[in-house]
């Protein structure tokens, strides 16, 4: 039920455009195909103007990022899975105040960090120790073997999840999530100076724990 | 001989600059690889791939919880606020503007790119044909701010759909209008 002037608009205007006008009503016909073609502030304004699902394809499209920046965080499945659906509500909660300054995904993150430090300041001390853990004899085992890599891993992951909670989230989105350390000054609300001196007492912090 | 700053040896073991000091200096190049292995063992971490089950229900579970939430509120800029003081009864207008660049084809997707709901006081939609609800779609459109629309995070990136309405011309913009306008003619016509 669209009208389409889209050539007369072309021979008016810009030959490069189509342009529709869609009537009142008919709006159904923006269909999930359309909507994943949509670039991001489209959706946004769409879920703005009451179209819900406009939301599912933002979803889609992040909850794996969300997921595994909780994950780094928590270390398990289960929390992982709902501290990223608390970041997915809270942030549709909060639409309106996301002005597109940054990528939707780096201000999802911002959110997800958020709901992740909660978390950890209500499960764990403010200060954690630095507990350095005992090296695996690397040359005991071959450096291929699936095992050194797994135990390896998991001696990582353990001494991340020691660092104070500015250190680790510095760590997760620059090491993993590959943002700049100008973007995760903005996600964390702090100076790039203070990122780059955050992500440098991390490194060091892991040598030792390493 | 002055050794690199914190953030120096930060930059060598993340980008590889300093390259020159670091030929010369024992110590800062020691710091430097012990930085790089440090990042290299953290970069070796990956997070276990749920089963592909999950995701769906992991989408379900979201849109169930956002289906019970209240609207977000639309921080949009767009001069809507008069409309409901122009117009009475307004129910509910959505105005669907879809612009896309062509590509090769002669004919490409259309997508919708700027829609915005008016609502106000008021009970049933206004039937398609009525002129009051076109009329008032011609009227938004010439009163759509374009300035505060970009603020309000209608970014126009290269590309991007939304960049062909924001890059028009106040001249382009009237001649869409009057093209709503023309529509609206053929509308009450019919
Ligand atoms: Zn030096």
């Amino acid at each position: 039920m669209a009208t389409d002037v889209t050539e007369v608009l072309a021979q008016n205007i810009r030959p490069e455009w189509s342009v529709r006008v869609v009537q009142p009503g008919a709006t159904a016909e923006v269909d999930l195909a359309t909507l994943a073609s949509l670039d991001e502030p489209a959706l946004v304004a769409l879920c703005l103007s009451g179209r819900r699902e406009a939301f599912d394809v933002i979803v889609e499209k992040h909850r794996r990022a969300v997921y595994q920046l909780c994950y780094r965080f928590v270390g398990n499945h289960e929390d992982a899975s709902d501290l990223a659906q608390d970041a997915f509500i809270r942030a549709f909660r909060g639409l309106e105040r996301f002005r597109g300054q940054s990528a939707l995904g780096t201000w999802l993150y911002r959110i997800a960090v958020n709901v992740c430090l909660n978390r950890v300041s209500a499960k764990q001390p403010q200060t954690e120790p630095l507990d350095v853990r005992p090296h695996i004899d690397q040359r005991a085992i071959h450096p291929d073997s699936e095992l050194l890599r797994g135990e390896r891993a998991e001696q990582v992951r353990a001494a991340i999840a020691q660092l104070p909670k500015k250190q680790r989230a510095t760590v997760i989105l620059r090491v993993y999530h590959e943002l700049s350390h100008e973007e995760i000054a903005g996600v964390l609300g702090s100076s790039v100076g203070a990122v780059k001196a955050n992500f440098f007492h991390a490194l060091g912090n892991l040598k030792k724990l390493l | 001989m002055t050794h690199l700053s914190n953030d120096e040896l930060l930059a060598a073991a993340e980008g590889g600059d300093h390259t020159s000091h670091l030929r010369t200096c024992d110590s800062c190049r020691t710091r430097v690889d012990e930085l790089r292995r440090v990042l290299q063992l953290a970069s070796e971490v990956t997070v276990p791939e749920p089963s592909p089950l999950f995701w769906a229900h992991f989408s379900d579970r979201v849109h169930q919880a956002v289906a019970a939430e209240p609207a977000p509120q639309s921080s949009w800029r767009f001069n809507f606020a008069w409309t409901a003081s122009v117009v009475g009864a307004l129910a509910i207008i959505v105005i669907g503007v879809a612009v896309t660049l062509r590509t090769a084809q002669p004919v490409a997707p259309v997508a919708p790119v700027a829609t915005a709901d008016v609502a106000a006081a008021g009970e049933s939609l206004p039937s398609l044909s009525d002129d009051p609800t076109w009329a008032l779609m011609g009227e938004l459109a010439s009163q759509i701010d374009w300035e505060d629309a970009g603020e309000a995070g209608l970014i126009a990136r290269p590309g991007s759909a939304e960049l062909a309405l924001l890059q028009m011309s106040a001249d382009e913009r009237r001649q869409v209008v009057e093209l709503l306008q023309l529509e609206l003619q053929k509308t009450k016509s019919l």
